[in-house]
């Protein structure tokens, strides 16, 4: 049985008038990579950010790696990684500065950071842009860039709001495969949000989101099966009208 | 003009959409206007000087001396009087050293006899000649101007032209300074703390629109250590500015650092600190404001309240009286005297009480940036 590293109870965001979480449940456990699917505006930036306790929800309960957030939110510092939506970089620093920095500022010590730093700009193919300045990367460089200063701490939980966003769909599925390889290693949790839906295909777990509702939570095999769809686009837009 | 049109309209909603900027965008140009009307406009009124008067007419009933403390007193508001009691020649001598300690800007002396001898003058062609006596605080060359408007406007005024007395002023400090001279002091501390204020109010609204702040406070490490680490490169190029400064003032300015060691190091101190002022002033207005736009707002809105109101362009004394508890809020109004006082009295270090309010507000603003620096809570 593995250990829940995030659990949320009708969690629930209002801005204003808006809703923009709507009573969410949804466990997910160490050593699994989740894909939270959906389009632009169904909520899953909002979730990532509650997740963070960056975000106050309105209603319902956060738990991550046992600890309740927001209020002991101090205790999961150390063991989290986000890569943000707007590719959060220094622009006057470079790529190695870069992760270096994100990886000093979670407290490794300096062997740890060297070794972490040099096996990511290995294995992310950044070598030619080492010591490039991020203002100089061009969009889908600073993304990997940013990747790399997220998982640079190896985090327990990662969560990765459209990390393949501005990405050709050869990078993309080398972050997969790069993400694969990196669960292998920590067995934590990661939650990768993309509004790619043939991305789903390569998580553990899918859960869709539309309308800042989950609508439908499975693996993607069990998904496919179910709607009888071969891709997950099918399956995304038979839910989508089931729904309506 | 058809693209004109919507660009234009697309702007405006930008505005009218962001209500912050809105208040923004009205209150700044009024508090603006306020403060440079009110520092600018204003001439030196109030000075204060105390009066010693020896004078006891015995020959005619009325008393010149007298006559021209009433001007003084009622009918000019360039300076208030203080009649100094039961007069007497060793308490000349201590108001002048009075004088010297800052309690007055300047001292005025009516001499024994000053009436009977100006009305031997005119009543009888006596040839003996009197004077009045004067000791003014010439640090500031605009307040002594005023005391010598004030002194030969009664003259003027009381008993028209030339009546044959002579006026002795005698100056507090070796040589008057010019006003650029005497503003250069304390313009060192006001463009520390402005660039401080700007460079750290820009980079956090950086950090805030880049995202990076939000990474910096997912660290395990303390929020204020944030705050320090721009503290520490900002006391570097503080001093780095302070070193330029300084060469500036004394090689081009010809402003020589009296006092030694000790006044470096005092002037160093205190523009240090001032910079760690503006840094931190930065630092929580960066929190209020959410935008690049409104950050801006402010930028204007410190550095004129800042450059006004502290005593730096004009003295405080031309401020209006309810102006005035704002300027003691501005930790630049000591930090500008602090550095005046070591640069032109030649004091050396010293441990002034002015260092005090300037230390305070560095440590309020630490601790009020630390509770509000939070990530922004939109998406």
């Amino acid at each position: 049985m593995s250990n829940s590293a995030v659990k949320l109870t009708d969690l629930t965001k209002d801005f204003g008038k808006l809703r923009a979480v709507d009573t969410l449940n949804l466990e997910i456990t160490e050593g699994e990579i989740f894909a939270l699917v959906g389009p632009n505006g169904a909520g899953k930036t909002t979730t990532i950010k509650m997740i963070l306790g960056i975000i106050q929800p309105t209603s319902g309960e956060v738990q991550v790696l046992g600890w309740n957030i927001p209020k002991e939110r101090q205790k999961i510092k150390r063991d989290v990684g986000y890569l943000a939506q707007q590719r959060a970089l220094y622009e006057s620093l470079t790529t190695r500065e870069n992760i270096e920095f994100f990886a000093a500022i979670k407290g490794m010590n300096k062997s740890a950071i060297r070794e972490k730093t040099d096996e990511l700009i290995q294995v992310l193919d950044l070598a030619d842009y080492e010591k490039v300045r991020a203002t100089n990367l061009s969009g889908g460089t600073q993304q990997r860039v940013a990747l790399a200063c997220a998982c640079v701490n190896s985090p327990r939980l990662l969560l990765l709001d459209e990390a393949t966003v501005g990405l050709d769909p050869v990078l993309r599925k080398d972050v997969w495969d790069y993400l694969r390889r990196f669960n292998k290693e920590v067995k934590g949790a990661i939650i990768i949000t993309t509004h790619f839906l043939d991305e789903a295909d390569y998580a553990d777990r899918v859960g869709f989101m539309r309308g800042a509702s989950l609508i439908a939570l499975d693996s993607p095999d069990v998904l496919k099966k179910h709607t009888s769809s071969i891709t997950m686009e099918e399956v995304f837009l038979k839910l989508a009208k089931e729904e309506t | 003009m058809r693209l004109t049109w919507l660009v234009s309209k697309r702007v405006f909603k930008f505005f009218l959409r962001d209500k912050r900027l809105i208040a923004l965008m009205l209150i700044v140009p009024v508090v603006m206007a306020l403060v440079i009307g009110y520092g600018f406009g204003g001439e030196i009124k109030h000075v204060s000087v105390a009066i010693v008067n020896l004078d006891e007419p015995t020959a005619i009933p009325i008393s010149f001396s007298d006559k021209l403390i009433d001007y003084l007193d009622d009918k000019t508001d360039l300076v208030d009087v203080t009649l100094i009691s039961s007069p007497t020649l060793e308490k000349w001598n201590i108001t002048k050293q009075a004088v010297l300690d800052g309690d007055y800007y300047g001292a005025i002396l009516f001499p024994e006899g000053f009436t009977d001898t100006l009305a031997d003058r005119f009543l009888n062609g006596s040839m003996v000649e009197t004077y009045v006596g004067m000791f003014i605080d010439n640090s500031n060359p605009q307040i002594s101007a005023s005391i010598l408007k004030a002194v030969s406007d009664g003259f003027q005024s009381e008993f028209g032209a030339n009546m044959g007395l002579t006026i002795n002023t005698e100056f507090a400090f070796d040589e008057g300074l010019t006003q650029l001279q005497y503003m250069i002091p304390s313009i060192m501390p006001f463009a520390v703390f402005f660039m401080s204020f700007i460079l750290s109010i820009i980079s956090l609204i950086n950090e805030r629109k880049t995202g990076t702040l939000d990474l910096l406070l997912l660290s395990p490490y303390r929020k204020i250590n944030i705050i320090l680490g721009y503290m520490i490169t900002l006391s570097v190029v503080g001093l780095i500015q302070a070193t330029i400064l300084l060469l500036l003032t004394i090689f081009a300015f010809n402003i020589p650092i009296i006092g030694g060691v000790g006044a470096y190091f005092a002037v160093y101190l205190m523009l240090w600190l001032s910079g760690l002022c503006g840094m931190g002033l930065g630092f929580l207005l960066s929190t209020v404001a959410k935008s690049e736009l409104q950050a801006v707002q402010f930028i204007p809105m410190v550095i004129f309240t800042a450059l006004l109101l502290s005593g730096i362009l004009m003295p405080l004394e031309t401020l209006p009286v309810w102006l005035r508890p704002i300027s003691y809020i501005i930790p630049l109004t000591f930090g500008a005297e602090y550095t005046r006082t070591v640069m032109i009295e030649g004091t050396g270090f010293l441990w002034h009480w002015h260092l005090a309010p300037v230390i305070g507000f560095v440590l309020l603003m630490v601790l009020l940036s630390t509770l509000t620096l939070r990530e922004k809570k939109t998406l």
